[in-house]
């Protein structure tokens, strides 16, 4: 990776991690709306500067409808009303024929096949790599999850006492 | 001889993930709201995604660069449908 792409993870990393915190903390839906949008934009900029900018446009798609849908959920919907007017039984025929037609494209396509360098991709290489060349990093990682986990079930076991 | 250049690889990956995995931790725990909790989820899966993607982009050297990227798409999906089942079933018990 170059010192641009050095630079831009970093700061899509501190974009992330603000926005996961702000989700997390926030006690207002359009705060908890941001946080996810922001989430979005940095998962998908670190997806990107891994050279994944597929993944990553569908990371930052997704956040930030799941960010629109969190800051302001639609209160008829939520409460069930007009579900079954016509125009979403339409909206509902329209989606199975798009999936029918995708179906079909998928039978019949003819798609570009992509590989990439010759080998393996496997459970034996990536546990070669972490428990042996990273070993110290994984553990890091690994105690940094079962502390997050431990707290979190020792705030809710406080709570419910 | 001279400073290292600082490089991202695996691990950098993996810290993120692993941070965005306990903030959704922490919101599914810690929060007494419902549709605060819920919000946790999709930390987690984006989380799960960024974690695949370094994993396919610096461990698979060797192999299908692709495979962690299919993940990663999927755990998206899954967190926005997710998000949106959540979000439905909340309002529905809101009614009772």
């Amino acid at each position: 990776m170059n010192a641009l792409t050095t630079a831009l993870f970093f700061l899509f990393a501190a974009v992330a991690l603000a926005g996961a915190l702000a989700t997390a903390l926030a006690g207002s839906r359009p705060l908890r709306g941001l946080g996810l949008l922001l989430v979005g934009v940095g998962a998908g900029g670190l997806c990107f500067a891994a050279s994944a900018g597929y993944a990553g446009g569908v990371l930052l798609i997704a956040f930030a409808g799941l960010g629109a849908l969190f800051a302001y959920p639609n209160p008829r919907s939520l409460r069930g009303e007009g579900l079954a007017r016509p125009a979403h039984q339409l909206g509902a025929l329209g989606a199975a024929g798009l999936l029918v037609m995708l179906a079909y494209a998928a039978f019949r396509g003819a798609f570009a096949h992509g590989e990439g360098p010759p080998g393996s991709f496997n459970a034996g290489d990536v546990g070669r790599l972490l428990f042996s060349h990273e070993a110290l990093a994984t553990e890091a990682v690994a105690a940094l999850l079962l502390a997050s986990v431990s707290g979190a079930a020792v705030a809710w076991w406080g709570r419910e006492r | 001889m001279g400073p290292r250049a600082l490089s991202i690889g695996t691990v950098h990956f993996l810290f993120v993930a692993s941070a965005l995995v306990a903030a959704g931790v922490l919101a599914v725990g810690y929060r007494r709201d419902l549709e605060a909790a819920l919000a946790g989820v999709p930390l987690m899966l984006g989380g799960v995604a960024v974690g695949f993607v370094g994993v396919s982009r610096f461990a698979a050297a060797r192999g299908d660069v692709f495979a962690g990227q299919e993940i990663a798409i999927l755990a998206a999906l899954a967190a926005f449908g997710l998000g949106l089942v959540g979000l439905g079933l909340i309002g529905r018990e809101g009614l009772r």
